[in-house]
């Protein structure tokens, strides 16, 4: 290992050979001995057989296609909406992403090396999300290495429709000091909001083919362009009846290419989406925001834990029918609980939403969906902020295996699955001949947890700027 | 010596008299002094720079002793002007010409500190913030500021910080750049005038070549323009002058590369106090090695962020805006001796 951190400054963009014992196509195949010749970018060759002189090779490591996230917010921070309309068809969070932020590069030292980057879900309508390539965009940083920072590769590749609370908290009706006193302030106003739109693009587009003088809207032409199946519609859609709205609405606009995002209780309903045939790109099960779902309970529910209605110790006594409910601690736990517990209450709607609506998350659900038929890919929403790298996409997965989901299953989840339902399966996703070199050397098995990525290429290119190897 | 001389240039000229200055040296376009050049001036307008030159048929000579220099642009700034329509979302029409506050003391000091033109600005609270005017420090009208342009650029505000509004948006910079998609090239006369963007980061400088897309630009960068001042290779460019607290190595090596990646440097004082603008180049002189392009900052490149290429140049045709130093500008032991807008001594150094 401390050789290959020795020649890593060495290696160029040119052409490479790897070698590893253990190759994973990303479709779920494993090569063993495997030698990917890189050219141009583009893998040239994949062949089986002895490590040959001057090729990159550790003993014990395995290859894989870089991983995918299919649901992130790097670079997008909260301010990539516009909400004084609830309707934003036609931005495009490429247009404002920091496409230098440094979660690209924690997102590549964890094996990433393409994204789908989601507009927030602060409107029923969001926008467009864009695919990028972690690494090879222009540097706008005067300090930072060439080649460092994403690099758009698709910047409509889909739009951002949001069916959660999010779109709809915070909003109120009453007075008009703030652009907040909108529409819409319920799901059903959500609803109503997105039939309206999208209706009155279906009406914009028919006055067109029928030749009447229609002024350009770039908003109807993305909600047009849905319709059609030009742009993939991703549905942010948390609990079971978000998940059937959406699948009604499907039917009702005729959206050919819908995906669900985040789909927490998607689980519960995945008859419907197998049946559908609706993907399902999940969110993190597991970072800094539902780390709190799992374990911390709201104010709110702290202050009743100390406090408990009388009514409410009296019924349950010893009984077995609240026992997923509180548990009365004494004051002075209260007290500590306050001082460590994280406050929601503070939180924007995107937090609050996201905590309240994933009261039945769980770290089984890429193995449920599977089980199902429902095609499941992984997010790693904003997980690759962190600089720790434990909320990574790579961890994702590894939490999916941990409970019950097959370790190739996991992994061609993340490239394969990923890349296709990105609308990039013919470019990236698999080590196959022609596709672009996105490719992670990894230490281990990946989905082992002592395993990391000891080389990263990104279009052929290794990734020297990240601290992969300390 | 001096005083006799201050004498002699303070006496008004009758404009339409041509008179030939005779200076110790000139400081050219090259930032170099050239030593025996004359400049003669005419109503106002540079006539003819170098040396030996002849006076003029019916016009005078008049011997300097000091050295000539164009002076000083302020490439943008908020002091002496107070124009803003914060109850509107978008205010394209707006003049900073007419906020101007000619009774502010900040104009005194533009002189005292040889800047005889800025560029001002409307407040950038709204995305489509108004037109600059360009103001010379000094007028004829009794020496108060005259506004020698009132739609010198279309000024485009994409900081999220100032432009952000929650009763009437937008929220942030995808609103403001719909914004401006929708609204920006049909302000009326954008297409000649072009546009002075203030942009913080990346997105805003991408976003806003797009929707500006064939207009006359520049940019007035804040922010941290080390984070993302590599897009900006070929464009012009208007940094902050620093403040007291600002100076240090990174906000120099900023400059440095801004300079060697090929963007155009000019200074603007914001809201700080002119004298400035000239510390800020001859740090950036320092900093580059490039004496040449640090005077262009404050003078002939300062005016070209305002879209002007007749002011802040030693050169026939430029505006007669010339200050009398001690020394080369640039010189930290030069002191200013005279100035002059619009070919009439607007003050002496007392």
């Amino acid at each position: 290992m401390n050789s290959l951190l020795l020649f890593l400054p060495l290696l160029q963009a040119g052409d490479l050979v790897l070698a590893a014992d253990r190759l994973h196509v990303g479709d779920g195949r494993v090569v063993e001995n495997a030698i990917v010749e890189i050219a141009g970018g583009r893998i040239a060759r994949v062949s089986t057989g002895s490590p040959p002189s001057g090729s990159i090779h550790v003993s014990g490591a395995h290859i894989t296609p870089g991983l995918v996230d299919t649901f992130s917010f790097m670079g997008v921070g909260s301010a990539t909406v516009e909400e004084s309309r609830e309707v934003t068809a036609a931005q495009r969070v490429s247009d404002t992403a920091n496409l230098a932020d440094p979660a690209f590069a924690r997102a590549v030292a964890q094996g990433v090396t393409a994204a789908y980057l989601s507009p927030d879900s602060l409107n029923v309508i969001g926008g467009l999300g864009a695919v990028v390539k972690t690494s090879g965009g222009r540097v706008p940083d005067l300090f930072a290495p060439q080649g460092s920072g994403a690099r758009v590769v698709d910047s409509a590749a889909a739009l951002k429709i949001t069916l959660s609370s999010d779109s709809s908290s915070g909003n109120h009706t009453g007075h008009r000091r703030s652009l907040h006193g909108r529409r819409p302030t319920t799901r059903m106003g959500t609803t109503w909001v997105l039939r309206n739109a999208f209706h009155k693009a279906a009406g914009w587009a028919a006055a067109g083919r029928a030749g009447e003088a229609v002024p350009a809207h770039p908003d109807y032409e993305v909600l047009v362009a849905a319709m059609e199946g030009r742009i993939p519609v991703r549905v942010q859609a948390r609990r079971t009846h978000d998940v059937q709205t959406a699948l009604r609405l499907q039917k009702e606009f005729g959206w050919p290419r819908m995906v669900v995002e985040e789909g927490t209780e998607a689980y519960l309903c995945a008859h419907l989406l197998a049946e559908a045939g609706i993907p399902v790109a999940s969110g993190p099960v597991f970072d800094d925001i539902t780390r709190s779902i799992a374990a911390g309970p709201s104010l709110d529910e702290l202050r009743f834990m100390a406090d408990p209605p009388a009514v409410c110790c009296e019924d349950r006594g010893d009984d077995h029918e609240h026992d997923g409910g509180f548990i009365p601690v004494d004051s002075f736990a209260f007290d500590l609980l306050l001082l460590t517990a994280p406050r929601y209450e503070s939180a924007s709607g995107f937090l609050r939403g996201r905590r309240t609506e994933a009261r039945k998350a769980t770290p089984a659900l890429a193995r449920l969906l599977d089980e199902a038929g429902v095609v499941h890919t992984f997010g790693a929403g904003e997980g690759h902020q962190a600089v720790d790298g434990e909320s990574s996409l790579i961890h994702q997965a590894r939490i999916a295996v941990r409970n019950g989901l097959d370790p190739d299953t996991a992994l061609r989840m993340a490239t394969h699955d990923a890349a296709r339902l990105l609308g990039q399966g013919d470019r990236f996703g698999l080590v196959r001949f022609g596709y672009d070199a996105d490719l992670v050397l990894w230490s281990g098995p990946p989905m082992s947890a002592s395993s990391k990525p000891l080389l990263v290429l990104v279009d052929g290119k290794p990734v020297t700027d990240i601290q992969l190897v300390k | 010596m001096i005083s006799t001389i201050l004498l002699v240039i303070a006496c008004p000229a009758p404009q339409e008299t041509p008179t030939l200055l005779r200076p110790v040296a000139v400081v050219g376009e090259d930032g170099a002094l050239h030593e025996g050049w004359e400049v003669v001036i005419r109503d106002g307008i540079i006539q003819a720079v170098g040396p030996e030159l002849k006076t003029p048929p019916g016009g005078r000579s008049v011997r300097l002793g000091g050295i000539l220099a164009p002076g000083f642009v302020d490439a943008w700034s908020w002091s002496g002007c107070d124009a803003a329509a914060e109850s509107l979302r978008l205010s394209p029409a707006l003049l900073a010409a007419e906020g101007v506050d000619v009774d502010s003391d900040v104009w005194e000091d533009r002189l005292k500190a040889g800047v005889t033109t800025v560029q001002l600005l409307p407040r950038p609270t709204n995305t489509l913030s108004g037109w600059a005017a360009i103001a010379a420090s000094s007028g004829p009208d009794d020496g108060a500021p005259q506004i020698v342009e009132s739609r010198s650029r279309q000024a485009v505000s994409l900081i999220p910080g100032r432009i952000a509004d929650d009763r009437k948006g937008p929220l942030g910079l995808p609103g403001a750049l719909d914004d401006l998609a929708e609204n920006l090239q049909a302000v009326d006369g954008v297409g000649d005038a072009g546009v002075l963007a203030l942009v913080e980061d990346a997105a805003g400088v991408d976003g806003f070549r797009s929707v500006a897309a064939g207009l006359p630009r520049a940019f007035v960068a804040l922010g941290d323009p080390g984070v993302y001042g590599g897009i900006l290779a070929g464009d012009l460019v208007a940094l902050p002058v620093p403040g007291d607290s600002d100076w240090n190595p990174r906000g120099l090596e900023v400059w440095r590369r801004l300079h060697e990646g090929g963007a155009w440097i000019a200074f603007g004082t914001g809201n700080r106090s002119p004298e400035r603008l000239r510390f800020a180049a001859m740090a950036f002189s320092r900093a580059t090695g490039d004496p040449a392009a640090a005077l262009a900052s404050i003078t002939s490149t300062a005016a070209a962020v305002a879209g002007r290429s007749d002011i802040g140049r030693i050169a026939p045709g430029a505006r007669a805006d010339l200050v009398l130093w001690t020394a080369h500008p640039l010189d930290a032991s030069a002191r200013i001796i005279g100035v002059m807008t619009g070919g009439r001594m607007t003050q002496a150094n007392r």
